[in-house]
């Protein structure tokens, strides 16, 4: 009787006895690609999950052409042709994309046995050409020599050879380039022109409001809007989002003269990742280093840090040259670094959250016997001050959501009072609200004399809160501008083509 | 139940979302330690739960004597657990602690005959410290895995305590050395008091030093540990020291007691240790566990060997009788700690969910 592909009916979910989801219903249309907003929290990954069959609801109904159908796991979803790709990717790093791809298909073994990788080549290739991908990837390669991105389009791939005609992406473009969200999306169109349908979940606005044809906010566990995304705004879909008016997220900045110079980093070089970059940091400056994915920011950034060992250059820190050499070296002399992976290089997640913000400053100043009552106090001012929300000083950090990591690690740097702070794409996978928190601090840093270093691979942020913009191009420095300078166009031409070396 | 989650992003200290006060560790210390020791608890039980089965089928197990017997059996590997304990907490793991007990006997034995009692202690010690060492050494800094490396200094070990002596044993120990298994301090056996002493400084070096907290940070993420400054070699090599020194001590103890230096002395010494830290809680990937679980683990190991004799069962069950308490013990582990008491209650816009 409904048009719909699928219909959810009051979705409930909670885990521990606390909701993600208070009885979600809505409509997922034919051959749409709607988008699922909200905060990190707002339970849009539930939902997902829940659709896709990774986990189950407490309460509601899930109806796929009008019948009524339930999933004990993905392998259910995926024959009654609901695919999904998680964040975190289900790929086999030893085995080839084609192996991945068909992995559990029968087609690619001769009577349920035996390895029929022929007919596996022959039509990863043929999947590959009915797509048209313009990114040209060998079936025979590992998966673990593949980018990230590469590594998605195999994902997709394995929900194609499944036949899913309902295809979820949770939070696809957290870790690509803007030229590989580009790509994403044209492939994410080509697969709505032939047919399928597709839920995409995100809490990018550009992103939605450039692919999205319908979108669903929820907040807190609650479907709070449901509009065709033509006729929203951006500042109407932020509203909806976090349940208030924001303001302007991007307008924090108060502007200063910036002091003397405190580092200075001369012909760094890295492995080929890191070819002869120079730059120079002041008192009280927010420097932004701009780039596509791989263009050597984060390496240059860890070598600065002492976190990788640089194959030549010279660092000059107050006055003083010579390498840092390690982390270690790096925090006593008064630099601190927000790492690109909070999870892998910025948090012990199984540890408790007081032991994470104590750990760099035990490092480098405190003594011998830890004095657990002082501890405490000093972990309490920094969750004060930077409102860190905690259900205990106790409790492991990974239980944290992602703003509340970053703004752990953020502690954990403060407390060790350096001048100069690394911050390697510092809001990734943290929610506006704690973004809108992390941009004001930035601010008040810069005010208070720290020298920021900014990778952010987010033009408006970076426009936004640097006073100078570096931008990196295949392992080099190729072009500087001023705050007042620099637009989004300049950069991304500067970033994207191979330039003429300045 | 929660209301609707407050307006957190507006400025005002949203103290509400807190279920529980923070930094409430010394208001909820009973609680705490609940939480903390969750895993220790339950084998406790099991521990009690054993001793007192075996009281109800055996008389002779619940005596003085008895006891003294169990603390001596428990004594060797449970000095060693100590460092075992400490090493798999950083994600490694020591498989040389029996080789190099024997090697330090066994030269610092020959130094003991040549030199006299101090000398020859001292030499035991150091051989065991400086054998720590070099497994240390070779692990922060070659960072070849802990598996190959205690391995490889294992088999040497072994190997050359084999060569030394031509396999022959040291006999007709100085009758000074006999103070680690035969002496007392007011009753208390010496090797007891040694062990009670390793194992209470032990525990504060993990819990209340800057070390032990190094210690569970290097297990738990390695690479964000040295990204906030943690010096990870000097860390990992100081808990392999530490564990070649007490493989020494142990020795120490057992070859004063037996009077004789043999060159098997320690077989099976790793697989005892790491068999008693996992028992006790120990995660092998690092970063979690306690020493207050090794003892247990070390006790609950000494007990089974000790009762399964007292009552009669054939050695030959021994080995079956410890292999299904690892197992059912890592086992318990995972349920308890799939069964969320320690998962802090949030709401779902703290959860990531």
């Amino acid at each position: 009787m409904s048009e719909a592909l699928l219909t959810v009916r009051d979705l409930e979910k909670s885990y521990d006895g606390i909701f993600a989801l208070k009885g979600v219903s809505l409509e997922v249309q034919r051959g749409e690609i709607l988008a699922l907003v909200g905060e990190n929290g707002a339970g849009k990954s539930t939902l997902a999950k829940i659709i896709a069959g990774v986990t189950r609801a407490n309460a509601g109904t899930l109806e796929l052409d009008g019948r009524q159908v339930s999933f004990h796991g993905t392998a259910q979803a995926q024959s009654a042709g609901i695919a999904i790709v998680l964040q975190e990717f289900n790929l086999i790093p030893h085995l080839t994309i084609a192996e991945n791809i068909f992995l559990t298909h029968e087609s690619a073994y001769k009577a349920g046995f035996w390895q029929d990788n022929a007919t596996m080549l022959a039509k990863t290739v043929e999947l590959f050409d009915r797509l048209e991908l313009d990114v040209h990837l060998d079936p025979r390669a590992k998966v673990m020599d593949l980018s990230v991105a590469e590594q998605q389009i195999v994902e997709i791939m394995k929900a194609l050879v499944v036949d899913a005609r309902l295809l979820i992406l949770d939070e696809p473009t957290a870790t690509l380039s803007k030229q590989e969200v580009a790509k994403l999306f044209t492939l994410m169109r080509r697969l709505r022109d032939r047919g399928m349908t597709l839920v995409f979940v995100s809490h990018k606005l550009e992103e939605i409001f450039e692919i999205a044809t319908r979108v669903v906010v929820l907040r807190d566990g609650l479907k709070v809007r449901e509009a065709l995304t033509a006729a929203l705004s951006e500042k109407e879909l932020i509203a909806s989002m976090v349940g208030r008016d924001m303001g302007d997220l991007y307008s924090v900045r108060h502007r200063q003269e910036p002091g003397e110079p405190i580092l200075e980093v001369r012909g760094l070089c890295r492995g080929n990742r890191v070819t002869d970059c120079s730059l120079t940091l002041r008192k009280g400056e927010v420097v932004g280093i701009s780039g596509l994915v791989g263009a050597g920011r984060t390496e240059l950034v860890r070598a600065i840090f002492g976190a990788d060992r640089p194959s030549s250059g010279q660092v000059v820190l107050r006055g003083r040259s010579g390498w840092i050499k390690s982390p270690l070296e790096a925090i006593r002399r008064g630099i601190g670094m927000i790492p690109e992976d909070r999870k892998a290089h910025g948090l012990l997640v199984n540890l408790p959250v007081y032991q994470n913000i104590t750990l760099a400053y035990l490092a480098v100043k405190g003594a011998f016997w830890i004095r657990r009552g002082r501890e405490e106090a000093m972990v309490q001012t920094r969750i004060d001050e930077l409102q860190i929300k905690v259900p205990a000083l106790r409790s492991p950090a990974g239980a944290l959501s992602g703003g509340n990591q970053q703004k752990v690690v953020i502690a954990k740097w403060l407390m060790t009072e350096p001048d100069i702070i690394f911050m390697d794409e510092p809001t990734r996978g943290i929610d506006i609200g704690a973004k809108f928190e992390l941009y004001h601090l930035i601010d008040q840093l810069a005010a208070n004399g720290k020298t920021i270093l900014l990778v952010s691979s987010e033009l408006p942020e970076i426009l936004a809160l640097s006073d100078r913009i570096l931008v990196m191009n295949q392992g080099r420095i190729v072009k500087a501008f001023s705050h007042d300078e620099a637009t989004e166009e300049l950069i991304m031409a500067s970033s994207a083509h191979v330039a003429s070396i300045a | 139940m929660w209301r609707a989650l407050p307006d957190i992003w507006n400025g005002n200290k949203g103290v509400p979302i807190m279920e529980q006060k923070p930094g409430s560790w010394s208001g909820n210390a009973l609680r705490n330690v609940f939480a903390d020791y969750r895993v220790e608890l339950v084998m406790l039980l099991a521990f009690v739960l054993l001793c007192g089965g075996l009281t109800i089928l055996s008389p002779e197990f619940l005596t003085w004597g008895n006891a003294k017997n169990l603390m001596w059996q428990a004594t060797s590997v449970g000095i060693i657990a100590i460092g075992q304990c400490l090493i798999i907490l950083t994600a490694g793991i020591d498989l040389s602690v029996g080789g190099v007990a024997a090697f330090s006997a066994m030269f610092g034995g020959i130094i003991l005959m040549k030199y006299g009692v101090v000398a020859g202690v001292a030499a035991i010690l150091l051989f065991g410290a400086f054998l720590g060492t070099i497994n240390g050494f070779l692990i922060s800094y070659t960072r070849l895995a802990p598996f190959i490396v205690t391995l490889g200094v294992a088999s040497v070990t072994r190997s050359l305590t084999y060569v030394i002596t031509d396999a022959h044993s040291i006999v007709g120990l100085p009758k000074g050395y006999k103070v680690f298994g035969y002496g007392d301090l007011g009753g208390v056996p010496v090797y007891m008091v040694i062990l009670g002493a390793l194992f209470l400084i032990g525990h504060i070096l993990l819990t209340r030093t800057k070390f032990g907290r190094f210690i569970y940070a290097i297990g738990s993420n390695e690479e964000a540990a040295r990204l906030a400054g943690v010096n990870i070699r000097r860390t990992k090599a100081i808990a392999y020291t530490i564990t070649g020194l007490l493989s020494a001590v142990a020795v120490l103890i057992i070859t004063s007691r037996l009077g004789a230096i043999d060159p098997d002395t320690g077989a099976g010494w790793e697989m005892d240790t790491i068999a008693a830290v996992v028992i006790g809680g120990c995660s092998l990937s690092g970063g979690k566990g306690s020493l207050v679980g090794t003892l247990i683990g070390v006790f609950l190991i000494t007990v089974l060997h000790n009762g399964l004799n007292i009552i009669g069962v054939s050695p030959f069950w021994q080995g079956s009788a410890i292999g299904t308490v690892i197992i059912i013990s890592v086992l318990l582990d995972r349920v308890l700690g799939n069964m969320g008491k320690r998962k802090p209650r949030m709401l779902p816009a703290l959860s990531g969910k």
